[in-house]
């Protein structure tokens, strides 16, 4: 863990999905997974403007609603906003991808045999969409929760793997590490669906039951103790590089978890139900206590961090006191964070 | 506080004006521009003609690496260069790469969004066409069947860094940054912290992106960034006749390291990483805030903590996109954070000369930098005839010039300013 300071959570805010489908992607390929949508209420106060909802994604949209919500309550001040460092986590940039995906093949589809070359370049210039760049822009969730809430500091947008969460957790800590008394928020959203599905299943091969599932999870980290829900005691992962050649599963959360004390562990990482089985099976064996989002929601990509970590608070009462948060990315990087309730 | 002072030590460029960051001096002094008719794509029938392109065969350079890497590379531009740059680097890099503790080392990226290669696979798309079907995801689900964790199309963007984690054995992390223009500036910021804070002794830093293809360079082109070609050059920085950008591509990084390490294992120091400024203007996506107040604030901040004062900057290198919105705006900002100095700095773009690289801007321009404190050299204001605001000290020509102090400055859609602050440790 970076520096030795201690940190902990101060307040979260989280949406998951209210219904879940099976989505056919592929006619010929009868290729299909179960995805969860983000349901947005479009009447609340803090609903985004129409001008930016069109070239906002919604997991962007469900994002600043819950933040707003988060900060409704709290009191501080403009200048303190303006301060505050914001780490954005998110995973694929493209949502809708069915109407971005398939306007190009229309473009081909519109060719006819008598076109010249240049006579079809035009016809693409004509139909590309004019707001593509900016629907598609990687920051587009840190910029408009700045916009919103009014942050002006420290920032980054990190991507886009599960593991990204634990990386901005990490910078979080550096910049509490600088000094002075602050607040930090990380917030994390994952948009799933059909480009994201493309994307990840290319890296651990296409399987049935393929679940993913959009999701946001905010968290307000801070060097003081004050108010706070949680320490996080521990925060690592195994220190190991991909391998881009061969796909392999090698679980080794037994590595990283130097005991089993905690009082409940809370695990992610599969995108199958195979996995989901086989990662049940492994940690049972070492803990007698888990839970895990994957029945319900599946795999909440670069959500999978924040969300375990607010599953860890929500679960605190007399019994559970310390919490595991353990994840592993679609390249197979581990991670865990341990929290430890105040 | 963050203690531990950080220094770059080494670097590699892949950029239309240079195959190799070496060459990077002949291309200023000869003043090179890279602005010149796209060859990888057809552009008859759309009004943008050129870009920044590097036109080179880089196949050479990835000659030995396996053939799945070497179909990677066909299909995504970012991968094919960020491969290339390390393998022109690989034997140089290598002793240094002895020294590494894999433990202690990590690897930061920049990278741009992902543009489907469309024009690659319009033969498979357009077999694909029929009423019921979803062409591009039939494609891209046959294709994606490979036994390996690199898919031929789209892939996680974490696969840059880790490729180049494998080579540089870096297992501390492989971090990706997404902040669009600034990613691999913020990059760079935050290998700086983490070496600064004792996470690290190393941290490879870098970038990789590519405006060069149909769908990209239309996108940014409605949009207004990218001009429309005709007989006046794309890219005319601070001048008050810009129109726009020049599109571009580029792959680089540099190792960043901490004193202790440069020390314990005798390295030379090109420069020290002296600090950096970020922020966001929290305004509006498309267009950054008029009234500039966090971009001064970054740039401010940047000379604040570099513990220096503005009397002692010998050198700016500025975003300087050529677009309507940035340039005045940025010198305006850098006038009302360095104050009646700001007048007497040499302030550049070297945009009109590379192109505009997106996310892989700020490492391109980082070297460039480093590159022109090596030879004492101060790169004008290619194609600046008629300046967009009066007193500041726009140099048209080069000009041979120390540089001890310099500010490289990036600024992102979405209103996310980073400038970085160097000191040159090669004087």
């Amino acid at each position: 863990m970076a520096g030795q300071m201690n940190n902990y959570i101060k307040k979260y805010s989280l949406q998951l999905p209210s219904m879940v489908e099976t989505k056919k992607v592929s006619d010929l390929q009868n290729t299909s997974f179960k995805s969860g949508k983000l349901e947005v209420d479009t009447e609340s106060v803090f609903y985004p403007q129409r001008s930016d909802l069109k070239i906002m994604r919604e997991d962007i949209a469900a994002c600043i609603l819950v933040i707003q919500e988060m900060l409704k309550d709290c009191n501080y001040s403009v200048d303190e906003l303006e301060q505050m460092p914001l780490f954005s986590v998110n995973g694929s940039f493209v949502d809708q991808p069915e109407k971005h995906l398939q306007r190009m093949p229309m473009m081909y589809h519109s060719f006819t045999p008598e076109m010249t070359p240049e006579e079809r370049q035009r016809k693409i210039y004509k139909m590309s969409p004019p707001l593509l760049a900016l629907q598609t822009l990687t920051n587009s969730s840190m910029s408009f929760i700045a916009q919103y809430i009014g942050l002006k500091g420290q920032n980054a947008t990190f991507g886009s793997t599960s593991i990204s969460g634990l990386y901005a957790l990490n910078h979080a800590q550096i910049e509490l590490q600088k000094g002075g008394e602050k607040d930090v928020l990380v917030s994390a959203s994952n948009c799933g669906d059909t480009y994201s599905f493309l994307t990840n299943s290319g890296v651990l091969g296409y399987c049935e039951q393929w679940f993913e599932s959009a999701a946001v999870g905010n968290i307000m980290l801070s060097n003081s103790k004050q108010d706070s829900l949680c320490e996080i005691t521990v925060m690592k992962h195994d220190k190991r590089i991909p391998n881009l050649i061969n796909r392999e599963v090698n679980r080794n959360w037994e590595g990283l978890l130097d005991d089993t004390s905690a009082d409940l562990v809370v695990y992610s990482g599969a995108f199958s139900n195979k996995e989901y089985e086989d990662d049940k099976a492994y940690i049972e064996k070492l803990h007698n206590n888990t839970y895990t989002p994957f029945p319900d929601f599946g795999n909440l990509g670069a959500a999978n961090i924040p969300v375990g970590l607010i599953k860890g608070i929500e679960s605190f009462s007399s019994m559970v006191k310390t919490v595991d948060v353990l994840d592993r990315d679609v390249y197979g990087r581990e991670s865990l964070i341990r929290i430890e309730k105040c | 506080m963050l203690k531990n002072k950080v220094y770059i030590v080494d670097y590699e460029l892949l950029s239309p004006i240079s195959i190799g960051a070496n060459g990077v001096i002949d291309s200023i002094q000869q003043n090179f521009q890279a602005d010149r008719p796209i060859k990888k794509f057809d552009t008859a029938g759309i009004p943008f003609k050129n870009a920044a392109e590097i036109h080179e065969d880089l196949s050479e350079f990835y000659a030995q690496e396996s053939s799945l890497i070497k179909s990677i590379c066909h299909s995504d531009r970012m991968f094919e260069l960020i491969v290339s740059c390390f393998n022109m680097a690989e034997k140089r890099l290598q002793l240094l790469i002895d020294k590494l503790n894999p433990e202690r080392t990590g690897v930061i990226m920049g990278i741009g969004a992902d543009v489907t290669p469309f024009e690659l696979f319009e033969t498979e798309i357009i077999s694909y066409l029929s009423e019921n079907n979803n062409a591009i995801v039939e494609l891209f689900t046959e294709i994606n069947e490979n036994k390996s964790k690199l898919n031929r199309v789209i892939n996680p963007y974490d696969v840059y860094a880790i490729y180049l984690a494998s080579k540089f054995k870096a297992a501390a992390f492989q971090r990706s940054v997404l902040t669009a223009c600034v990613s691999s500036t913020q990059a760079i910021a935050l290998a700086h912290d983490s070496i600064a804070s004792g996470e690290t002794d190393v941290v490879i830093a870098g970038g990789t992106d590519s405006l060069v293809c149909t769908l990209a360079t239309i996108a940014f082109g409605k949009l207004g960034v990218i001009p429309e070609s005709d007989n006046e050059p794309s890219c005319m920085p601070f001048d008050v006749n810009r129109r726009g950008t020049l599109a571009g591509e580029c792959a680089g990084f540099a190792v960043l390291a901490s004193e202790k390490f440069v020390r314990d294992n005798q390295l030379e120091k090109k420069a020290q990483f002296l600090a950096y400024g970020n922020s966001m203007d929290a305004y509006k996506i498309t267009a950054p805030d008029p009234g500039g107040k966090s971009m001064e604030k970054a740039i401010r901040k940047a000379v604040q903590e570099a513990g220096i004062s503005a009397n002692e900057i010998d050198y700016i290198n500025a975003h300087g996109t050529g677009t309507k919105h940035n340039d005045e705006l940025e010198l305006k900002c850098i006038q009302a954070a360095l104050g009646k100095e700001a007048s007497t700095i040499p302030i550049s773009s070297t945009k009109s000369r590379h192109g505009h690289a997106i996310a892989a801007a700020g490492i391109q321009e980082l070297i460039v930098l480093i590159e022109m404190m090596k030879h004492s050299t101060i790169p004008g204001n290619i194609n600046l005839k008629t300046p967009c605001l009066e007193n500041m000290n726009l140099i048209q020509k080069n000009q041979h010039s120390k540089i001890n102090f310099a500010l490289t400055n990036n600024f992102a859609f979405g209103g996310i300013n980073t400038v970085l602050a160097l000191k040159n440790e090669m004087i």
